[in-house]
């Protein structure tokens, strides 16, 4: 157990909680909650890792991972922004809509090789001290993508004026609207967004980070995760990666904990009962539960919080909220 | 055949949670509080409680539902017991319009759609289905919310309406 090498494969885990929770951040603030993205991730896994095998170039499946995440966020978009249906429900049956169509079209790739996305190390940064042998030495290119990500994301939506359109709309879309914002466009835009990112994630997995095709185990309930990171993230990008960090990190920590028989010059309980595992394996659900919990009494006290409109769907010239 | 105990439950169970939501002051209080939480303050019924209360109950016949499959069909205990038969829980209780007489016409019919698919190369399809029909159901709502009419409108009047 050496704790470099834990961070460092930690964020390249988190990368892909990171990458999903961006996404679903921006989905969020433009007031529509989008929980399918356990069934983007996987389609985006599948997409990503089926155009990677088949054309030879991984950049082609990652570019695949983001449009086949983008493409089924649209029928959460129609669902719940046209049809006013339910979002809660709605992205539920995406998870059950995305997991079937990666299940049926991922026939048949286990245990295929592609080519992957390379790991690089940056030139001068990585001989910082510590931090530059962590976050810049044999790093995924995803995982440099990650470090730009929550910032521009963050810029985006906070700095620039189509963000603050953005947050109009998740706030208070009728007014949004009096002033002129389209606001079902912005609502399918920042879906698809969403989705998108959502696909990227996957993709980032099933050709970069950890590189296979493992049917619905590829993703194993990382999107639920990233659901969570966004509460406990407070819908600000810059915490999200944080967050995305730590739970990659803690996750790889679980991981590492079954490998050696001794821990601290004692027998490693986790080595000798394997009951105890199944305990271990709970540990990042328990703590997205902590987080939640956490994450939503910061946000009383600060008065912070979801994005007023979240969930509401908007109809021109009914009375809203 | 793995017919078992475990349809009395719920036949039994469908009967209680009606007679709890229809007909007991406790279900009455749940409904008010879905319906309007701020009406139900104001009629001083403690929210927080009940939402625990209800959480804590429908936890319980999550239990039971798991209870049953594991001692009436699995007969074992093992990692995976169902391909995720909570979520499709989910989905047969919207299909059902939140109402327990129909939850168990529409949970029989779900459970064949379900063994069905497990027959179905490759595994994904139930999933599929499943997505789909719960895509269906929840668009399928706005044409129960809204009726289309052809209006006939007049060229003139249209005219007008534009330039106002």
């Amino acid at each position: 157990m050496n704790f470099e090498v834990i961070i460092h494969s930690g964020i390249a885990t988190g990368t892909i909680l990171l990458i999903a929770a961006i996404g679903e951040i921006i989905t969020q603030r433009s007031g529509i909650t989008n929980l399918g993205v356990e069934g983007m991730m996987l389609t985006g896994a599948m997409a990503a890792f089926r155009t990677a095998y088949v054309t030879g170039n991984p950049w082609l499946g990652l570019l695949a991972g983001i449009a086949a995440g983008g493409i089924l966020s649209l029928a959460h978009a129609l669902v719940t922004i046209h049809f006013q249906a339910d979002q809660i429900v709605s992205g539920l049956s995406l998870t059950f809509l995305g997991t079937g169509l990666a299940l049926v079209f991922g026939e048949g790739l286990t245990g295929l090789n592609t080519p992957t996305i390379p790991n690089v190390t940056i030139p001068v940064l990585s001989s910082i001290p510590f931090l530059g042998n962590i976050l810049f030495t044999n790093q995924n290119v995803m995982v440099y993508i990650g470090y730009l990500l929550g910032p521009m994301a963050w810029f985006y939506l906070f700095r620039t004026r189509p963000g603050m359109h953005l947050r109009a709309v998740g706030e208070k879309p009728a007014a949004a609207d009096t002033l002129g914002v389209n606001v079902y466009g912005v609502r399918y835009l920042y879906t698809f967004v969403g989705g998108c990112f959502s696909g990227l994630a996957g993709a980032t997995i099933s050709i970069a980070v950890s590189p296979g095709w493992y049917s619905s185990l590829t993703t194993s309930g990382q999107g639920w995760i990233a659901v969570a990171l966004v509460i406990f993230s407070q819908w600000n990008p810059l915490n999200a990666m944080l967050g995305g960090y730590l739970f990659g990190t803690l996750r790889r920590f679980m991981l590492d904990l079954q490998g050696p028989m001794m821990i601290l010059g004692m027998r490693n309980p986790f080595f000798y009962n394997h009951t105890l595992v199944f305990f271990l394996q709970m540990t990042p659900f328990v703590l997205t539960i902590l987080a939640l919990l956490w994450g939503s009494a910061t946000a009383r006290r600060k008065r912070l919080g979801a994005p007023a409109a979240l969930g509401e769907p908007y109809v021109r010239g009914e009375r809203g909220l | 055949m793995t017919l078992h105990l475990g349809v009395v439950f719920g036949l039994v169970a469908a009967v209680i949670v009606w007679i709890i939501v229809e007909k007991s002051r406790w279900g009455y209080r749940i409904n008010l509080i879905g319906d309007n939480p701020k009406a139900a303050r104001y009629a001083g019924i403690n929210i927080s409680r009940n939402i625990i209360l209800v959480f804590m109950f429908s936890g319980a016949l999550a239990g039971l539902a798991g209870m049953a499959e594991v001692s009436g069909v699995v007969h074992r205990l093992q990692e995976r017991i169902s391909t995720s038969y909570g979520f499709s829980g989910v989905i047969v209780a919207w299909l059902a319009k939140l109402n327990p007489w129909a939850v168990i016409v529409v949970s029989i019919l779900f459970g064949a759609l379900l063994v069905g698919g497990r027959e179905i190369q490759p595994s994904g399809v139930s999933f599929l289905i499943q997505g789909i029909i719960l895509f269906l159901v929840i668009s399928s709502d706005v044409l129960l919310r809204y009726d289309i009419r052809i209006v006939r409108s007049e060229p003139k009047a249209a005219s007008v309406e534009e330039t106002a």
